[in-house]
């Protein structure tokens, strides 16, 4: 076999290879978007779960204005910066704020249930219980998205360093995304006895 | 032909053991109801299982049980949720897919958790699936009150209560998963090749390569035309020059453990949805 038929094949082969790094890099790519808007889904149940929320325990304990405000003050804080998840992914400082303000909320909602706590004809509410078992629901879902999005932004910036990717990546425009750890403060869930 | 299953075996060993870096280790998917705590009988636990059986053959969704013996630790919600990533109960595709659930109980912690995928979070809900943890569990497990626990009851009513649930909601439709079945059989396919390769590769590793990529060119052809050749007659060679290599692992390696092997999750995902409540 002639010389020119190795070096055609052989450039057959590393084409090939680069059209599936290529492809890989893409659905990594999307992946990282896809992880964002699961974690904006979750957000959107939350955000109408929590009206609902706050009105049963001000019935019971309606001077803990601070509570409230705090809570009430996150959730407009996050139903702010959802947009769509495709433009979010691509801008940061935007993504940034997002987790934070999600984090936020996340915070202020475990101070209300800690605050209802002490209410025992709040615990005693089946509806209160049942908003609260909703809503540890909810945090443990929105922990769960946090975690696929970290994973998804570790596995995408790993992909674009690694070799032959770092040759190419840059070029085609595939930058290195912000890397969040997932909190730890999002896994503590408010927790309920029922004995 | 055993060289195909075993190779078959050794994919799915590499695969179960890759997930397996984390403090409390997700256990094998031994049966529908994986008892490692012995709180049910043999004869409880199969019934609970025909029962769960009983649920797929009618909706297709897979309802399993994990009960521990401690958490050592973990959170019942992260461990359910790595449980349920690794064992993947429920389909992974059509319009019936990710109906699975988990049923996780810790007995020294004395948690439980139903855990479920996402195509279940619509008939069981968060506040639906603690309605079932207090009311249909919790009154069969009264040890800490100076009762007795009665864990098979307690599994055997949710099964029933779950499988209502399920059966109100779904009209089980079985083509679409059926034909993507199908596909991934063809696949198989590629096996023969490569296991011819490993053989040709203890000769030479050339040789392996050279038999390994021609097989799986001709296979790539068969199944998907020009441009799928090309791709298998690439993939195939490389692999065929390690194909000895891979032969004497999945050889030291062997088959995986037994069971009754005959049940396995069907893909399915969960976003963590589902709730937790303490007995």
């Amino acid at each position: 076999m002639k010389t020119w038929h190795w070096v055609l094949g052989g450039l057959a082969l590393v084409m090939l290879m680069l059209a599936g790094g290529y492809n890989g890099l893409v659905s990594k790519d999307v992946a990282v978007a896809a992880r964002l808007g699961e974690i904006q889904v979750q957000e959107q149940r939350r955000g109408d779960l929590v009206p609902q929320l706050v009105e049963t325990v001000r019935g019971y304990a309606a001077h803990e204005k601070g509570v409230f405000e705090a809570v009430t003050k996150a959730r407009a804080e996050v139903g702010k910066l959802s947009i769509d998840p495709s433009k979010l992914a691509g801008d940061p400082a935007l993504m940034k704020q997002f987790m934070e303000a999600s984090q936020t909320f996340s915070g202020s909602l475990s101070r209300l249930i800690a605050v209802s706590e002490a209410y025992p004809q709040l615990k005693a509410n089946e509806g209160f219980l049942t908003l609260q078992k909703q809503l540890e629901g909810n945090e443990n879902r929105i922990a769960v998205a946090r975690r696929n999005f970290v994973l998804a932004i570790q596995d995408y910036n790993t992909a674009i360093r690694g070799f032959p990717a770092v040759l190419y990546a840059g070029m085609l425009g595939f930058t290195k995304k912000p890397e969040f750890e997932a909190p730890a403060a999002s896994r503590e869930v408010p927790k309920v006895k029922f004995n | 032909m055993k060289a195909l299953f075993r190779l078959i075996a050794a994919v799915l060993c590499t695969a179960a053991l890759a997930g397996s870096a984390f403090a409390l280790d997700v256990p094998a998917l031994t049966g529908r109801v994986v008892d490692n705590a012995k709180v049910l009988t043999e004869p409880q636990r199969r019934e609970i299982e025909s029962l769960s059986k009983a649920i797929e053959d009618k909706s297709t969704a897979q309802v399993v049980v994990l009960i521990v013996k401690s958490l050592a630790g973990d959170t019942p919600e992260d461990f359910s949720q790595r449980v349920f990533e690794k064992w993947k109960p429920g389909l992974k595709e059509g319009p019936n897919k990710d109906k699975g659930l988990l049923i996780f109980l810790a007995i020294e912690e004395r948690k439980v958790r139903l855990h479920t995928g996402y195509g279940l979070e619509g008939v069981i809900p968060d506040a639906e699936a603690w309605h079932i943890i207090r009311k249909v569990i919790a009154p069969h497990l009264k040890g800490k009150k100076g009762g007795t626990d009665n864990y098979h009851v307690a599994l055997r009513d949710t099964m029933l209560h779950v499988g209502k649930l399920i059966a109100g909601e779904i009209e089980p439709t079985k083509s679409t998963p059926g034909a993507s079945k199908k596909d991934e059989g063809k696949l198989l396919l590629f096996l023969i090749p490569i296991v011819i390769a490993a053989f040709a590769a203890m000769a030479h590793p050339l040789a392996g390569g050279a038999v390994g990529g021609l097989g799986s060119g001709i296979v790539g052809w068969f199944l998907f035309g020009a441009t799928g050749a090309g791709i298998a007659l690439a993939v195939g060679f490389l692999i065929g020059l390690v194909a000895n290599f891979l032969l004497d692992l999945i050889i030291n390696v062997g088959l995986g453990g037994g069971g009754d092997g005959v049940f396995g999750g069907g893909g399915g995902s969960s976003g963590g949805g589902g709730a937790t409540g303490d007995f």
